[in-house]
This record gives structure tokens, sequence and C-alpha cells, in this order.
């Protein structure tokens, strides 16, 4: 992996002993630390460059505990739940909608973790029934930085005891070593966005390389941590076959089944707008180029045909490579897709939220997940 | 002051950036019938006399032969910017300044007013003047006079202009211009040629080749419409061939319906809603009989549409 650099360290003044502004600033001798305290703060972020070289340690104010935002009522979503403790990313890789979508370029960590927690736990009481899948990978790559946040640390230790929760870190980055020797009690997913090494080359150019990402699954796997892979955004070239095929032919000599907890599969797909943005930022890259069309959420998404007939295919070599007892969903599908690629389809978010939670129940009984009902599953409402 | 025309220096455009309009007839007809009211200015610079403002009024004087006009002559250099700034002030009170005299003049402060006050400019012209729309105002600039004419007349506003700015090579292209093509597909067939040629790393000619674009359009057969038409499909089925491909074997299977005179089928051509839309138009009984008993016959063919 690249390593991104940071060269100015922005902190809440009364948050600039703590141990991340030192860790950061022994990991980049050059950055400056620059205390700023809340009136300044505004006027101080604005005069900034709009660069991911610089970062902003400070505290939530508003809820960092949200569900997923997913997509519109037409295509099925997980119910995953969102921790937006980092936002951005400085992995740059050309369709990361993060770069034209969030207003400030700095990269942010929340660090108040106890207030955090405590709109977790809230949550999670709420509806003791419910099994909660719960991730920092949305607003940001969950381990660029991690060694240096220690963030994923403070969630671990809080996620160990939790029976109605298992917590996912997400990531294109190798950084794991830090975790290795991290009690986790079998209740951490970590889970790598995949892509054939062609395609990480030229659209993810920032991010590590495949086999350092396998090296990271084989690292995180002998140390009993659960494994997740999204296929997301799987993208169109001339030999994606071929190259998916490699791909996941090369997981499974590394990714043990019986330890992966769940794969998704979401095929490029941005709003229409961002286009241009893309070919602006990235003159070099040709995604925008294939086959897209408005979709019934008004993104633009591969012609129907093309997508499903890559989810077949990937879906097939995975049930090849890595046997039919795998857990492997949609991401922002219609039911439509879900029924030509899979023979089923769920029959709402609820229900699919349902079948994560079955699934994990059967395959991880360590866990002590409470048994989920079905019925329970229909009553529950994401909001 | 009035001087003879011929003093004044009628080769230099530097800050004339007028498209059109030399031929209004309304300041034409003024200036026949009461003359010019209104000083032409001038800059003393060594012996020449430079224009500055009223180059209309100048070229219709001499048209006319009015030999001596009212002009107004300065000779700092430093106040330059404010008598170009007046002569575009007074055509902008008019409102006669389409996007691209607007662009001509932000050419003309950036060769020859370097240090010129942006935030004033940016007002007077209703033109954020930063980076990028400088870069978008140079390579219109660059377009042959028979595409600035195209971009005026189709009132092409400059965000839509981005599009025509990504294809350097227009001598082919300039060939469609006599065509009347509407704004909106010409910007497609730009969009789809440019999206080709980045796609398969081939040049713009290479794609116009291979759509025959040259002889499509030389054919006399061809009525003019007919032309965009076949024009347009071809370079959208090089864009889209995969859609394309699988709108034709539909198409194919909707043709072997045989479809009643009261039914119209519709689906979506990107095929991302499933299903067949039948639009029956049912007057009375009998064509409702007709109409479930032509549904019931073809079940098998219609369910097979759009499955591939």
């Amino acid at each position: 992996m690249i390593n991104p650099k940071i060269e100015n360290i922005f902190v809440d003044e009364d948050l600039k002993s703590k141990e991340i502004c030192k860790n950061y600033q022994t990991k980049f001798p050059k950055a400056k630390l620059i205390p700023i305290t809340s009136e300044e703060k505004d006027e101080v972020l604005k005069k900034v460059s709009k660069t991911k070289n610089n970062i902003l340690i400070t505290e939530a104010k508003g809820d960092i505990f949200k569900p997923c935002p997913g997509t519109d009522e037409s295509h099925i979503c997980c119910q995953y739940w969102v921790i937006n403790q980092v936002w951005n990313c400085p992995l740059n890789c050309t369709y990361c909608i993060l770069q034209y979508y969030l207003k400030s370029p700095m990269i942010i960590t929340y660090i108040n973790y106890e207030k955090i927690k405590a709109e977790i736990t809230k949550k999670l009481n709420s509806e003791p029934d419910r099994f909660f899948r719960i991730g920092t990978g949305e607003l940001g790559d969950s381990l660029v930085y991690d060694n240096l946040n220690k963030s994923a640390e403070e969630f671990i230790e809080y996620f160990v005891n939790k029976n109605n929760a298992i917590f996912e870190l997400k990531t294109k980055s190798d950084n794991v070593d830090h975790l290795l020797k991290k009690e986790h009690n079998g209740k951490v997913v970590i889970s790598w966005s995949l892509n054939p090494s062609e395609v990480i080359m030229n659209e993810e150019p920032l991010s590590a390389k495949l086999n350092e990402r396998l090296a990271g699954v084989k690292k995180v796997q002998d140390v009993g941590y659960k494994l997740g892979f999204h296929f997301d955004p799987i993208i169109f070239y001339d030999n994606w076959k071929e190259g998916y095929s490699t791909l996941i032919k090369k997981l499974f000599k590394v990714a043990k089944p019986e330890n992966i907890a769940w794969i998704s599969m979401g095929s490029l797909r941005f709003p229409p707008e961002t286009k241009d943005k893309i070919t602006d930022k990235f003159p070099k890259t040709k995604i925008v180029y294939s086959e897209m069309f408005r979709g019934k959420d008004n993104k633009s998404r591969y012609f129907k045909p093309l997508r499903t007939e890559m989810y077949q295919h990937i879906y097939y070599e995975l049930c090849k490579y890595g046997g039919e007892n795998l857990f492997v969903y949609f991401c922002m599908e219609d039911k439509d897709v879900w029924q030509q690629v899979m023979g089923f389809a769920p029959q709402n978010n609820m229900h699919l939220d349902f079948l994560f939670a079955e699934y994990l129940y059967n395959k991880f009984p360590k866990m002590n997940i409470p048994k989920p009902i079905f019925k329970n599953y229909q009553e529950f409402i994401t909001e | 002051m009035k001087i003879s025309t011929n003093k004044i220096k009628s080769n230099s455009s530097k800050f004339n950036y007028h498209y059109w309009n030399y031929s209004s007839d309304k300041l034409n007809n003024s200036i026949k019938y009461s003359g010019i009211n209104n000083p032409i200015v001038l800059l003393q610079n060594q012996k020449e006399l430079i224009p500055i403002h009223g180059f209309r009024r100048l070229e219709i004087a001499k048209k006319l032969n009015i030999s001596d006009i009212p002009v107004k002559i300065f000779t700092d250099e430093n106040n330059l910017e404010n008598l170009f700034m007046e002569s575009v002030i007074e055509n902008t009170i008019n409102n006669e300044l389409n996007i691209y005299e607007k662009c001509k003049i932000i050419q003309i402060l950036n060769n020859y007013l370097p240090d010129y006050n942006k935030n004033y400019w940016q007002k007077t012209l209703e033109i954020p003047l930063n980076e990028k729309n400088e870069k978008i105002i140079n390579s219109i600039l660059q377009f042959p006079k028979e595409w600035i004419e195209f971009f005026i007349e189709k009132n092409v506003p400059l965000k839509r202009i981005k599009t025509f700015t990504k294809i350097d090579n227009l001598e082919l292209l300039t060939k469609l211009l006599p065509l009347n093509i509407s704004l909106n597909r010409m910007e497609q067939m730009f969009q789809f040629l440019f999206e080709i040629s980045q796609r398969d790393e081939i040049t713009v000619k290479s794609i116009l080749d291979i759509v025959n674009f040259e002889p499509i359009l030389m054919d006399s057969t061809i009525e003019k419409q007919d032309t965009i038409k076949i024009l347009y499909d071809r370079i959208y089925n090089l864009r889209y061939p995969l859609q394309s491909k699988y709108l034709e074997i539909v198409e194919k299977k909707v043709k072997e319906l045989k479809i009643n005179n009261n039914i119209k089928i519709q689906y979506d051509k990107t095929f991302e809603r499933s299903g067949i839309n039948f639009i029956l138009n049912i007057k009375n009984k009998n064509d409702l009989q007709k109409s479930i008993e032509w549904l019931k016959n073809n079940t098998n063919k219609i369910t097979n549409i759009t499955k591939k």
C-alpha cells in the first residue's frame, strides 16, 4: 500500500494531549500539530487548503451511530448500522463517491468514544431480540489510519460482551498488525473490499494490492477474527470474467469458508452528475464509459443484463471455490436481480436482516446470539 | 472633437468583442439619419489611434462613407481598464452581450489587461472568473466561426458548452451544421463520440469512418431528418452495443407477435424495470374479448420477450 501523508493535524484545543496526536506526530514528524479553540474552529477550517493531507481530531456533537442510508425502496437493503466515526478516506479510488459527496475533503476523526458507545448501547438495549450488524467503514476506510487512531480497539473492547451485535471493520488496506493481539471473543468481522489486480492498479492505486490484502486476511484469520468480503464495486472491463475468477480462486486459497461471515456483491453505481466529476479528477479512468443507465433509484448502473451476468459469474465462482454454505447478498439491488442470480429474493429489507441473523446463529453457535425469530424482524423499524 | 475615419487604425480589433450585429439595421438606420451621437472612444498609442469602444458605429460609418466622426481620445494607458469597462457596461445595460461576447471580453482582459479586477468584472459579466471557467472560455474561442454561430443561434449556456470542447478535430463534424440539428441531439452525439473515443482509444475520425459518416451525409437520396436519425442511431449503437443488440432482439420478438391494432406495447429500453406494458384500446365488449383472446394465445411469446 502507498502510505498516505498527513501535513497538518488540527485538533480541538482540549484534546491536544491525547495519545492519538502523539501517534500522528510520530508517524508524520514533519506534520504540524495545530490546536484550535471551538470559537476559531470554523474560521480556521475554512482557510485550510482542501486536501486529504489534513486531519481533524475532534468530538462529534450530533449522532454518529445511524442506520446505513442504503438506497430507495425499489431495492433491497440489508439494515446495516454504521458508526460514522471517521469521515473521508485518503485512498482516492476513482469511483469513490465520498470525494464528491463529502463537502470537506479533510479527514475527520471523532474520538469521544463514550458518547458514541452510549448511542449504540441505547439502540441495542431498545431491541434486544434483534441482531445488529454494525461497522465503521461507511464514510471512510475502517483501518487505513487505525494503527494511529486506535478506534477499532475501542470498539472491539465494547462489542466483546454484546450478544445481539457483531462489529465489522471494512478496509482496502493491510493495516491489521495492531489488532492481532487484541481479545475479540469472535464478535468481530474484518472485511475487505476486493477487486481483480488490474482494477486495483487502475482504479484503487493507493490502496493495498491484492496480495497485500490477502496477506492481511491470513493474519486476522489465524487469530480467529471472522472474515467478510465485499465485491463492491464490481467493475466491468474487457477481461472481467477471467479477472474475477482469478481473484476468487486466490481468495479461497487463503480464506477458509468456515470463517466467513458474509460476502456482498454490488456493481459500480453513482449519481449521474458524478460522471463529469470523475472524468475531471481522473481523466485516465474508463469506468464511466461502460454501458450504464439510470436505475430505479436514479443512480447510474451497468445495463441490467450485463450486471446480472457479472453477478451470476461471480456467484458461481464463489460457490465453486467456497462451497454452497456461504452467505452471499447484494448491496442495493432489486428483487429481480436477486431472483435471477440466486434463485430467490428476500421479501423485504427486514427479511434480509433476519436471514443474516439466522445464518450467523446457525454457523457460529459460540457467539451466543439470541435465536432469531422471523416474526420479530417484521416488527423492527429502522429509522 | 471630430476626426476622419481614415486616421483610426482600421485593422486593430484588439478590444472588439462583437461576434455579430455589425449589420444591425436599427443602428444602421439611426446613423444614416442622425449621424453618430455618442463619440467613439480611442486610445492614442504612440502615433496610432486604437479603437476601444464603438466598433459597430465605426464600421457602419465607413460603410455609409461618413468621413468625419465624433471621437474621444485618451492617452493614459493606465485608464484602459476603466475605458474598456465603460464600453462593456453600456452594452450590458442595452442587454446586447451574448455569452460568447462575454467570453471574448474575458479573453481580451487576459491578453491585454492581465491585472484586471476580477471581482469587478465577474459582477459585470455575471460569469464566475475561476480557473475552470477560464479554461472553458479559452477553448470556446478556439471554435471555428460556424460553430460559434451555432452556439449563438441555439443560445447554448456556458455549462452545456463543455461537451463540445471535448472533441478537438471538428472539420468533419462541421458538415453536420447545415442539417439544423437540435442542440440536445448534437450534444448527445458529441458526448457519445467522445466517450467511444476514450473507451476504445480511437480517434473521432475513425469512429466517423466506422459509421460511414461522410457517405451518408453526401447521399442525396436521404432526407435531411433521416440523415440525422441514421447517423445518431449508428453512433448510439457504437456507444451502447450491448443494449442495442438486446433491443434488436426484443424488437424482433415484438414484431413476431403480430399485435392487434388496438394493442400498443411499451417496455423500459434500459431493461431496468422488468415487465412489458400492454395498452389495450377497448371500445366495446368485442374489443375486450378479442384482446383477452390475443393475450391468452400469445402468453408464451410475451413472457419470452425480455428473456435472454
